[in-house]
């Protein structure tokens, strides 16, 4: 796993910003604590957008070559997530309109396996189906919002930032995206109440 | 649900959870981390290189431009101390000349002592012929 954990004993790290300037002068080690610091939500961003696992490491291999040679472009006052995590979601929906027809990895389903009943897998596994299928047929953008807002954990500022669109419409696909999947979920919900 | 565009609305965790169990899950498709990193290493070393070369401070620079040119330093030095060591020949020193004293006391030919002394005696056209033949 790529994260990594401190002890109190240690010293405190750099943030983005300090190890942002170290990176600029060449700082080779500086260049691999913003890798580790960031690897594992670029990779678990590109793997959900493009649900294959060679493909996302190479997305997340590009995206910082690119980050480090687009560095002398970036401001120092802003924060670095953002504007990193911009480069892996563009080339990730880039490469997702370019490979639309391929096929992702078959997902693992060991979620409701635990505690539930044949038929209320099977009414899971239907659920699923259309929710994917509702998921897939979302227009990009709004797709790519909910995906960072809802599982990702990104606020709306930040993905406003990363998507280059202002907040009012982050909001407005947010609203969207999730007023077309409620509305997948909502037979569930009833069943369950 | 009611749309506002000034206020983030809160995360739902149902439809969270629905949606990570729909999308792919990136934690059980980990990729080999050491080796992505390893790979990611190698080909920013370039980038990073260049990075550091760029990045110079004047110390370095000073420092990159001391090897060539302390030696030059002293090729110009010798070469300065050459060219001055070789200046012309000094003018004789005034006291090396003929003073008035010298002069007057000097031996005076026969024809010039004539032409000074006797020339009150002489046309200008015989002292200048007489000068002549005395030349030849």
């Amino acid at each position: 796993m790529g994260r990594s954990f401190s002890s109190g004993a240690e010293p405190p790290s750099p943030d983005d910003g300090e190890l942002v300037e170290r990176v600029r002068g060449g700082d080779a080690t500086a260049f691999d604590q913003l890798v580790e610091r960031h690897m594992w939500r670029a990779y678990a961003v590109a793997y959900r957008l493009l649900g294959h696992r060679e493909d996302a490491e190479d997305l997340v291999q590009d995206a910082f070559l690119v980050a480090l040679a687009k560095l002398d472009t970036f401001h120092s006052g802003r924060s670095f997530g953002p504007w990193f995590y911009r480069i892996v979601v563009n080339r990730g929906l880039n490469q997702r309109k370019a490979r639309s027809r391929r096929r992702t990895e078959p997902l693992p389903d060991e979620a409701p396996a635990r505690q539930a009943s044949p038929e209320r897998l099977a009414e899971q596994s239907e659920l699923r189906a259309r929710l994917s299928q509702a998921l897939d047929e979302l227009p990009e953008t709004q797709r790519a919002v909910v995906q960072l807002f809802e599982v990702e954990g990104f606020t709306g500022a930040e993905i406003a930032e990363i998507m280059e669109i202002p907040a009012g419409t982050v909001r407005w696909h947010l609203h969207q995206a999730k007023k077309t999947l409620r509305e997948i979920l909502e037979p569930l919900r009833r069943r369950e109440t | 649900m009611s749309f506002e565009p000034e206020r983030d609305p809160m995360p739902d965790p149902e439809l969270g959870a629905h949606l990570h169990a729909v999308l792919p899950d990136p934690a059980a498709h980990a990729p080999d981390w050491d080796g992505l990193r390893a790979r990611l290493r190698e080909r920013a070393a370039l980038s990073l290189a260049r990075l550091r070369r760029q990045r110079r401070a004047w110390w370095q620079y000073a420092a990159a431009w001391a090897r060539p040119a302390i030696p030059a330093a002293v090729a110009a030095a010798a070469l300065l101390a050459v060219v001055l060591g070789r200046q012309p020949e000094p003018l004789p020193a005034l006291a090396e000349r003929p003073g008035l004293e010298d002069v007057l006391g000097a031996p005076v030919p026969e024809l010039e002592y004539d032409l000074l002394f006797e020339g009150s005696a002489l046309s200008a056209n015989e002292a200048l012929l007489r000068a002549a033949f005395y030349e030849r």
